[in-house]
């Protein structure tokens, strides 16, 4: 079961390697999305300090959202998800390793980037840490839910747009506690624990659940 | 005698029952959604609540209060539907589904509108991301989505079974999304909108509302049964017996 | 009838609030029935061109 796991990250890591600027895109677009903000509302410290959390977390929930179109679009269309579909294993074993795939080619980035981005909009040691912390635990949850997404518009047109429409209620959990998490450690850092632990759920909930639906949903979307 | 069960369960059917059925419902419903307005406006008190009352502009309740909850409920009949066309493989529980949610969507909008209307002379405010404000508006969007992702898709299978899945992934998160809401602390949890409290309002009142709310029900059986009659025509075009019918209807 | 109309002061809450309520539910049933109407008329054509009237 893990050689098959394994196999299947090693290929879309493979596949991402040879079209690193996809990417890279896609840590730009979140580093672009993050200066912008600054620029509209004000470079006052303590505006930054306050807005951060949730600007650095958005921009996040819409940098790897953007990249999901890429989970499975690219096989799609070469009839590789067909394929996949077909053999004897377990689907949603290969779904997590997908999953996994993307959310080492977007979220992991993005969470090493978090303690610079944290850097411009003036946030504290101890925010800056619980950035990368919540981060760690989020961006997963965003990877197996976007799944979802993806597969149900799996080859639609406007399937972008759509998707945003989707997921993004389905992300407002991970947010609203992700980005507390980071606004509460700049109060007090042993507060944080409750909103760590909730994250923590909702990621194991994710790991159950996500991908048992996102299997359905390419069965769906392939028939 | 043998009673079928599934006897309404072909689109074939169920199109002549839902049509004999919808003006008993519209009837009820405008009987009981003007009786409970006229009870609202006409046999209550002109205040609402006990140490800072409400003054005359509560009576946007009834109106509020339920629409709100058939939103919700909307919600739910419409994942029910979507589970059990997953589950049996029914083409009539996918299309209801589908009639469901113009109807849930648009209460959900009443509900955020007279909403938004309360808060600005109680509250004083248009808005407020008061946790239950907002998972209505959160609802909105679901709703939306459900829609779109319906009209995104060319292949009626493919499209119901997706919005299907949709509508059940929403349902399991709809409980996750409130609380997140509600309780952005973990540490403590407050709101702004009215805690429920049902059980010291006016007794008219109250029934003014649940008789509103019914009223507004049965509206909402008689508009899902005419859009999935209209739904039913669309997707059964190549059979013999809406040609029949078309050509009846034609020639009348 | 006028404090009806007036609502306290309210009026335009009050009716603001019912009136979007009003419209948005007649709304729904009249697209409903021009729905009806035009389904009818498009299959009707369609099953008359294929089965010209003699």
């Amino acid at each position: 079961m893990w050689s098959v796991f394994r196999c299947i990250l090693m290929r879309d890591i493979t596949l991402a390697m040879r079209r690193r600027t996809d990417v890279m895109t896609t840590l730009f677009f979140f580093l672009i999305v993050v200066s912008l903000f600054p620029l509209g509302v004000g470079t006052e410290k303590e505006t930054l300090r306050i807005l951060g959390p949730g600007v650095i977390w958005v921009a996040a929930l819409l940098a790897s959202m953007l990249a999901l179109e890429r989970l499975f679009a690219a096989d799609y269309e070469d009839g590789t998800l067909e394929q996949i579909l077909l053999t004897a294993q377990p689907l949603s074993l290969l779904v997590l390793a997908k999953a996994a795939a993307h959310w080492l080619l977007t979220g992991l980035p993005l969470v090493a980037l978090a303690p610079l981005v944290g850097l411009q909009y003036q946030l504290p040691p101890d925010a800056l840490l619980m950035m990368v912390i919540s981060l760690l635990i989020g961006t997963p949850v965003l990877s197996l839910i976007g799944g979802i997404g993806a597969a149900l518009t799996l080859g639609l047109r406007g399937g972008g747009i759509l998707l945003s429409l989707l997921i993004l209620p389905l992300y407002i959990p991970v947010l609203v506690y992700g980005a507390g998490a980071v606004t509460v450690s700049m109060i007090d850092l042993a507060d944080t624990q409750p909103y760590l632990a909730l994250l923590a759920a909702f990621l194991l909930l994710a790991l159950t659940l996500a991908p048992v639906a996102t299997s359905a949903a390419l069965r769906i979307s392939l028939e | 005698m043998k009673i079928n069960w599934f006897h309404y369960s072909s689109p074939a059917t169920f199109y002549g029952l839902a049509g004999r059925l919808i003006p008993w419902f519209a009837w009820i419903a405008l009987i009981l959604t003007l009786a409970g307005l006229y009870w609202g406006f006409f046999e209550t008190p002109d205040r609402l609540g006990g140490s800072n009352p409400q003054k005359e502009y509560y009576r946007i309740i009834f109106l509020h209060v339920s629409t709100a909850w058939l939103s919700m409920w909307l919600y739910l009949v419409l994942a029910a539907w979507s589970a059990i066309g997953l589950v049996f493989n029914t083409r009539l529980s996918y299309m209801m589904a589908r009639a469901t949610a113009p109807t849930g969507a648009i209460f959900t909008f009443i509900a955020l509108w007279t909403g938004s209307f309360w808060g600005r002379t109680s509250w004083g405010t248009w808005w407020d991301w008061d946790p239950r404000l907002t998972s209505e508006l959160i609802l909105l969007f679901l709703y939306i989505g459900y829609m779109a992702l319906h009209s995104a898709i060319d292949d009626p299978r493919r499209g119901d079974r997706a919005a299907a899945l949709l509508a059940l992934v929403g349902l399991v998160t709809v409980p996750i999304i409130f609380w997140s809401i509600n309780c952005p602390d973990p540490n403590q949890c407050a709101a702004l909108h009215q805690r429920s409290s049902l059980d010291r309002i006016d007794p008219n009142i109250l029934w003014a509302m649940l008789t509103t709310t019914l009223g507004l029900w049965s509206y909402s059986f008689a508009v899902i049964l005419a859009r999935v009659r209209g739904i039913i025509l669309k997707r059964e075009a190549d059979s013999q017996w809406v040609r029949d019918l078309v050509t009846a209807e034609s020639r009348a | 009838m006028s404090t009806f109309f007036s609502q306290g002061g309210y009026a335009f809450f009050v009716w603001m609030s019912y009136g979007a309520g009003l419209v948005l539910l007649l709304a729904e049933v009249l697209v409903l029935r021009r729905e009806r109407r035009t389904i009818l008329s498009r299959l009707g054509r369609l099953a008359r061109l294929r089965n010209p009237d003699r």
